[in-house]
């Protein structure tokens, strides 16, 4: 009688504070992942998978093509490149021959564009050069200016992201790599909603010649189209209906560091253009769409900023551990980056 | 049946002892860097919206839980409590770890050194002291009034 008694209160007592926790957690997750104010158009095999490339290591960045090749950056062996020929599928390994070793280099940067290979730190901040084939640095130059990322427009000029102590928010800029002149800073690009350094946080990326650059705001529904020389050529606003910034910051009184204090509404992830298309990767849900697909693929959403429209989306599938580091569209090719490998997908519309 | 008794007493204030010491530890470390564990908390995939209470009522819980289980008259609903925290608490974990889209860190002092394997094992550790207690103390009801 007794022990019966005391085994149901126990198992009572267990019960009540798992379900608790869980009930918590699934409102957590809704809040996070749906939005029911958008519908997605999702037409059957818009995209078809041709091939997986096992990389051996979930470190790779895209860092640009060139007639027939794709190189790739790693974030973990700095001076490292795989080329990788699209038609034989070979792989070759490059070791970057860097003589200015005893710079404190800490966040290396590898980006492709032909005849050249550019290697930057904007911590340090220096940008680095050499010709493609050749991977020995030939120039250097001093960066007038710390920056975050970059992306070589020209052969002599960057387009880069950097902190402006003017306006005290993360800014849009570009500087020469053959002259001294500062750099120059266009702060009206990105536009401040909160704090000018998390809320413009985002995606920036370029078409594959690097003639267009896209910045995808990670916690807004917007992106920017802009030429080489920083015009801004379109402003569209994606799916999601969440235009401003969801995220919160603050300041540890220790210290002058700031920080998230709750975790973001993420609405773009990576993203990537190419002619009048945009691609952006996204986990939010529309109206209709089932919770469970998040566990097996990521949402890929395709606009075309020339006509300012939504066009459709396609599923990306990967296993639920996975992350989508990076996607990039060559002609109507879908490069992904996911775990350890490099999926290629051909895209049908 | 007395030595029965006797020694259920010793492992009962043993386990009262090592609960107390776990949560004073606990509690006392969050308020330490009372500024972190709030952000912590509210970086956490499944506390967001209710970080700022939480953030209060967590070690708040946990000092009374360490007042009540001093007392024999309060020990028993304070080893039923202790079971449903340290229960949530590892419901969470197992939450966090298997169905959530990232994994953020919010332990404090010597336990942020514990992987989340071993966190688990830690936590189970002190459900099954909680689980002894209170049944040594349902199965000898009188261990509940009686004055050590």
């Amino acid at each position: 009688m007794r022990k019966g008694k005391t085994a149901v209160k126990l198992l009572g007592t267990s019960s009540l504070g798992m379900g608790l926790v869980i009930f918590l957690f699934l409102v957590s997750e809704q809040q996070v992942h749906r939005n029911n104010a958008f519908t997605r158009r999702i037409p059957p095999h818009a995209i078809t998978k041709k091939f997986d490339l096992d990389l051996g290591y979930n470190s790779y960045y895209i860092a640009g093509y060139d007639n027939n090749n794709m190189y790739l950056g790693n974030g973990t062996a700095p001076f490292h490149v795989l080329q990788i020929d699209l038609k034989s599928l070979d792989t070759t390994h490059i070791r970057l021959s860097v003589n200015n070793r005893g710079l404190q280099f800490r966040n290396v940067q590898i980006s492709v564009l032909q005849p050249y290979f550019f290697l930057f730190d904007g911590t340090v901040p220096i940008v680095l050069r050499g010709h493609l084939g050749d991977w020995s640095i030939q120039d250097s130059i001093m960066s007038p200016v710390f920056f975050d990322k970059a992306i070589p427009v020209g052969k002599t000029e960057l387009v880069c992201r950097t902190f402006d102590t003017d306006s005290q928010a993360i800014t849009l800029g570009s500087f020469h790599f053959d002259t001294n002149a500062l750099a120059n800073l266009k702060p009206k690009i990105l536009e401040r909603q909160i704090d000018g350094v998390f809320d413009v946080d985002g995606a920036m990326t370029s078409t594959p010649d690097h003639s267009l650059l896209l910045y995808s705001y990670y916690y807004r529904n917007e992106f920017i189209v802009l030429d080489s020389h920083l015009n801004i050529k379109k402003r569209q606003n994606t799916l999601d209906t969440v235009t401003k910034a969801q995220i919160e910051v603050t300041s540890l009184k220790e210290g002058q560091i700031s920080e998230m204090l709750a975790p973001p509404v993420i609405i773009n992830n990576s993203s990537s253009l190419e002619g009048s298309r945009a691609y952006i990767i996204s986990n939010r849900l529309g109206k209709y769409e089932n919770m469970d697909i998040l566990n097996q693929a990521s949402i890929l959403d395709v606009y075309d900023w020339k006509k300012g429209t939504y066009e459709f989306s396609t599923y990306i599938h990967k296993t639920e551990r996975e992350k989508i580091r990076e996607i990039k569209v060559d002609g109507n090719v879908l490069y992904v980056l996911v775990g350890n490998r490099l999926s290629v997908y051909e895209l049908r519309h | 049946m007395k030595w029965d008794q006797k020694h259920s007493h010793r492992i009962v204030e043993t386990i009262s002892l090592l609960l107390i010491v776990l949560f004073i530890y606990a509690a006392t470390s969050k308020l330490w860097d009372f500024g972190q564990f709030k952000v912590q908390l509210g970086q956490s995939p499944v506390l967001t919206a209710y970080a700022d209470g939480l953030a209060w009522m967590v070690p708040g819980v946990e000092y009374l839980l360490a007042l009540l289980l001093l007392f024999n008259g309060t020990r028993l609903a304070a080893f039923y409590s202790s079971l449903a925290l340290m229960v949530m608490f590892t419901t969470y974990i197992l939450l966090v770890l298997n169905f959530s889209d990232y994994i953020p860190c919010s332990c404090g002092g010597v336990l942020e050194d514990l992987g989340w394997t071993e966190h688990i094992v830690f936590n189970l550790f002190f459900v099954a002291l909680a689980i002894i207690g209170i049944i040594l103390l349902e199965a000898h009801p009188t261990l509940k009034t009686s004055v050590s």
